[in-house]
């Protein structure tokens, strides 16, 4: 078979073709015959998607209950372990980027050392020592941080 | 490829424009005997020399891209300032950088007071005798040696070096190492992740504070003074003389603590330890405290 009669073959198949059962006159047969008092055979689904609803609603229910109990029980241990950070602005926890690049060593210098300072206050909360370093620390930020207003 | 045969001639020509660019110093102003003389300059270098003439003199040179240098003031209060064309301010990131180095060579009376900013410009200070010293640096190394009553230096990464002696001094970095083997009455040492090493005493007041550099301290408390030692995660050591009178508080949270006075505490369970102990009559306070850091407490003249 060459090419040419390959194609014509195909394009012969591109016509109506009856099947050799037709099973639809069956089906509304059937169709017909049916209890009209039962008349839906979906309606066994309809309980399962509801259950499934409630479900969903009550997963987030409970979800939202979980998470204000968790922020709940968050903020007083937050303010309790540092008391000295929740009095601070909120600038100064903010990263400090100096527009001037012979600052910029110093201010990752010591966002780190307030960083590394607030993960040791939060494991010794009773320690003045870590206090007195945190707010040196932010002493000597404040005065770049005024340094840094003179640079150009 | 031709025109590369002139690149050494250019070389030379731009080098050349350079070093006539800068101006050769030579100035002169009287001074009272206790003068307070101000510095400032960006970059280059600052040596400060006391002489026992009542003049200030500046020599050395000032580089191009600065404003015509001037010794301003009267005999008891003079300036020295060396400023950008066009810029103001002592730290102008643009102004410096249209700057090139200056390097100042001044000479003040003995007794004069000298208030030093430089920011990347080392400094020495030299010979100075009664006045008072204050310097603010960002990045230049900082050498003094000097008698003075108050002692004030404050740099961000260079390292300060003192020598002679410090009635009161306050010393501070971001991360430059303080050297000062010789500190007077009061002293407040401070750094964040700079080295400090001192020695001095004996101490009416001395504040020591590290967030993450290394101490080493040695020297005497002053009857009834009072010490106090703060780190995070620095090591500190401590040297007392063997007749110390003191009280010693220490304690740790969860470095290792080791006392030549005292047997230091540790809880039953979990790191850290604690010492509270006196030593000869108890006239002083010492009050030290790490949380990761190691803290040992020596007594002058015992082994190990």
């Amino acid at each position: 078979m060459n090419e040419f009669e390959w194609l014509r073959q195909m394009r012969d198949l591109n016509q109506p073709a009856a099947p050799r059962n037709d099973l639809w006159a069956r089906i509304e047969a059937e169709l017909d015959a049916a209890d009209p008092a039962q008349p839906a055979a979906v309606t066994p689904i309809r309980p399962a998607r509801r259950h499934q609803a409630w479900a969903v609603a009550a997963s987030l229910a409970a979800m939202f209950v979980l998470a204000c109990g968790i922020v709940w029980h968050a903020q007083p241990i937050q303010s309790n372990v540092t008391p000295a950070l929740a009095a601070m602005p909120s600038s100064h926890a903010l990263p400090w980027k100096p527009s001037d690049p012979r600052l910029a060593g110093a201010a990752v210098e010591l966002d780190a050392a307030r960083m590394e300072l607030q993960q040791a206050i939060q494991q010794a909360p009773d320690s003045p020592a870590l206090q007195r370093l945190l707010q040196r620390t932010d002493a000597q930020q404040a005065m770049l941080r005024e340094l840094e207003k003179h640079a150009g | 490829m031709k025109n590369i045969r002139y690149l050494p001639l250019l070389c030379c020509l731009c080098w050349g424009g350079q070093a006539l660019a800068e101006t050769q110093l030579d100035l002169s102003h009287p001074a009272a005997p206790t003068v307070h003389v101000e510095i400032t300059n960006v970059k280059g270098e600052v040596t400060v020399t006391a002489w026992d003439r009542n003049e200030v003199h500046v020599g050395g040179e000032l580089g191009s891209g600065a404003q015509p240098l001037t010794i301003e003031g009267s005999e008891n209060n003079l300036s020295i300032k060396v400023q950008a064309q066009g810029h103001g301010g002592w730290l102008n990131w643009r102004g410096d950088n249209a700057m090139s180095d200056s390097t100042l060579d001044v000479n003040v009376p003995r007794g004069a007071s000298v208030k030093v900013n430089v920011v990347s410009a080392p400094l020495s200070i030299d010979g100075i005798d009664g006045g008072d010293i204050a310097v603010n640096s960002v990045s230049g190394r900082v050498r003094i040696h000097a008698q003075t009553p108050a002692l004030d230096v404050v740099t961000i990464s260079g390292n300060v070096a003192f020598s002679g002696h410090a009635q009161r001094a306050k010393l501070q970095t971001v991360s430059g190492d303080i050297l000062a083997p010789s500190l007077g009455q009061s002293a407040d040492l401070q750094t964040v992740s700079g080295r400090i090493q001192a020695n001095g005493g004996p101490w009416q007041q001395l504040s020591l504070s590290t967030v993450s550099g290394d101490v080493q301290l040695t020297g005497g408390l002053a009857d009834g003074g009072s010490m106090r030692v703060d780190s995070m995660s620095g090591d500190v050591q401590l040297q007392f003389p063997s007749s110390l009178s003191s009280s010693i508080h220490a304690s740790t949270f969860s470095g290792d603590l080791r006392s030549d006075f005292g047997t230091p505490e540790q809880p039953e369970h979990g790191p850290g330890s604690h010492l509270d102990t006196v030593a000869g009559s108890g006239n002083g306070k010492i009050s030290i405290e790490t949380f990761s850091g190691d803290l040992r407490i020596r007594k002058a003249g015992s082994d190990d």
